[in-house]
């Protein structure tokens, strides 16, 4: 997944006005934005099966995915 | 030693509600309003925070859980709230939590609902909100698979906006009017204040209701009112057991239009008393009416007749009958007559309507032919709800109002409006048919007339082309209100004689 993906942190109670944007209720959340559709994955991702169905990938080895955010 | 501090209210602005609240909603708090579907939850919370940034300069927040933001100012434009512009204005912050059926949500691990609030925070300080609602609460359990996280989290909430110092109003729906007050335990961290709003099937009509459930530490009045949800006002609670007697009176008398009922009454009908005309069917109430809306416009008195009964081409051809000019009366404006079908809606409207209708013409006098026709289309309860919303609001007035009740028996007897309205009504006057010798005639009478004297005799009236002629006392009979009347005359003896033409009275 390294260098295959963008991923953007954003700390919300600092910057409510972006999760007012991508109407995020719970943190921590993921959102995978592209491909289509939208995914939004909640919680500490400690499911990492529910993970890589979110993300619509499989594990090649654990270790990328992590990397990954 | 201080006095103890009184919890503050904060007014609503929704009408009535302000009344049975004892001044409004606790400042500073937040209320849960449960209801079933339908129940008018939303558009009394919408209403709330209409209100006060258009009446009270006090910004607000949506929260809506449930309908996309678009969908709700959609629904509320019809009341002529233009929340679009409000937003625009800066006056107005939307929080959209609503779930987007075309996201998927995926649980993988734990979470919180931080984002959430810190949303409504923001939302809360960039408006400087002082209101803010929750629409519905209910529909956030569903997207989130641990229930108890969704309690807590709202709990966490709810403990933000009460340090943020903003009054809250919480919907949640209910799956009964009768029961728990609401799903998901969600009343049981915010059970402070508690509103319940119930919409029953009361004689094959929706009636509205807004209870208080509690307030704590606040008072407020107790049990059930009415509401009506229309277009030009929103929300109104009727708080009809909540007015207050405080209506002045005067001495000034009016002509009831017939000169010998005025000389019974001892000089005409007081100027803020209620008349309720009660007869059989055929007795002339509608007659009784339009001599006194008749009296009214020769006196140069602006008039309101509310007919249930026969349409306005009707009454007013009827009324030509007699002497009166109803079209030349409402070109005058002194007039304006109003035909409604009592089953055109429920009581409850009903009131509120015939209210505007006197707010918007005000008139000296009312007339209501017949009271008793708005029996027909509710229960018991609701039609004294209605004849005490509508008996306060004239004499608050100081309207003098006229109202006519048709008895269903011919001879005798009473009805529901007779024995749920003598006690408010001032004056009662009785029309009965009085069978005398195998003859139909009629007997009326001043039962009762508050503060005045009044003749108390049973006179005989007749209706004829000049309209209604009131004779002398029936003597020697008794029993006329029973309708079993008995004759007594002294003359018996003699008037049997000349009926059967028999000697008797040399023996």
């Amino acid at each position: 997944m390294k260098g295959r993906c963008d991923v953007e942190i954003i700390d919300v109670l600092e910057n409510p006005a972006a999760a007012e944007e991508d109407k995020i209720l719970a943190t921590p959340t993921l959102v995978r934005k592209l491909p289509e559709p939208v995914r939004k994955i909640i919680g500490d991702l400690s499911d990492l099966e529910k993970v890589y169905i979110g993300l619509d990938v499989t594990p090649s080895g654990s270790s990328t995915v992590r990397s990954g955010q | 030693m201080t006095t103890p501090k009184l919890l503050k209210k904060l007014e609503t602005g929704i009408a009535g509600l302000d009344e049975i609240a004892n001044g409004g909603l606790p400042h500073g708090r937040s209320t849960l309003i449960a209801g079933t579907a339908g129940s008018g939850k939303t558009v009394m919370a919408l209403q709330f925070l209409y209100c006060g940034i258009t009446d009270y300069d006090e910004n607000g927040v949506l929260v809506t859980f449930e309908e996309t933001p678009a969908d709700m100012m959609a629904n509320v434009a019809s009341f002529g709230w233009n929340l679009e512009a409000l937003v625009e204005a800066g006056k107005l912050a939307i929080v959209d939590a609503a779930p987007d059926p075309s996201e998927d949500i995926i649980e993988a691990g734990g979470h919180d609902l931080a984002a959430l609030m810190a949303r409504i925070e923001r939302a809360v300080r960039k408006v400087g909100a002082q209101r803010v609602i929750l629409d519905a609460v209910g529909a956030l359990f569903p997207q989130f698979s641990d229930a108890l996280l969704v309690r807590r989290e709202l709990q966490r909430i709810l403990a933000g906006l009460r340090l943020l110092g903003v009054t809250t109003i919480i919907n949640l729906e209910r799956t009964e009017d009768e029961g728990p007050v609401g799903r998901f335990g969600v009343e049981e961290f915010v059970a402070d204040n508690v509103l319940l709003v119930r919409n029953r099937l009361d004689m094959e009509k929706r009636r509205r209701t807004i209870e208080i459930l509690k307030f704590r530490g606040a008072t407020h009045q107790k049990g059930e009112y009415p509401f009506t949800i229309d277009e030009l006002d929103g929300v109104t609670v009727l708080p009809l057991s909540a007015t207050s007697l405080q209506q002045s009176s005067s001495d000034l008398r009016h002509s009831s239009g017939v000169p010998e009922l005025d000389e019974m009454c001892g000089g005409g009908i007081y100027r803020d008393s209620i008349i309720l005309v009660s007869g059989a069917t055929g007795t002339g109430k509608t007659l009784m009416v339009t001599e006194y809306v008749k009296a009214a416009i020769t006196a140069g008195q602006r008039v309101l007749l509310i007919g249930a009964e026969e349409s306005r081409d009707q009454l007013g051809r009827n009324a030509k009958a007699w002497g009166a000019d109803f079209d030349k009366a409402e070109e005058d404006g002194l007039l304006k007559v109003i035909c409604r079908y009592p089953e055109v809606m429920g009581l409850e409207d009903h009131l509120l309507q015939m209210k505007r209708d006197i707010r918007e013409f005000k008139p000296t006098r009312i007339a209501v032919d017949s009271l008793s026709a708005f029996e027909r289309v509710s229960s018991v309860k609701s039609f004294r709800e209605f004849v005490i919303g509508i008996t306060g609001f004239i004499k608050e007035q100081q309207i003098t109002g006229l109202f006519t009740n048709t008895t269903s028996m011919l001879i005798g007897g009473e009805s529901i409006t007779e024995t749920h309205i003598s006690t408010i009504t001032d004056s009662i006057i009785l029309l009965r048919y009085v069978e005398l010798f195998g003859e139909m005639r009629r007997g009326l009478t001043v039962l009762k007339m508050r503060g005045t004297w009044h003749e108390k005799e049973i006179r005989e009236y007749v209706i004829d082309g000049n309209g209604m002629s009131i004779k002398g006392p029936f003597k020697g009979v008794h029993g006329i209100l029973s309708g079993m009347p008995t004759y007594s005359f002294t003359t018996e003896a003699e008037r049997m004689e000349t009926m059967f033409n028999i000697e008797r009275g040399s023996s």
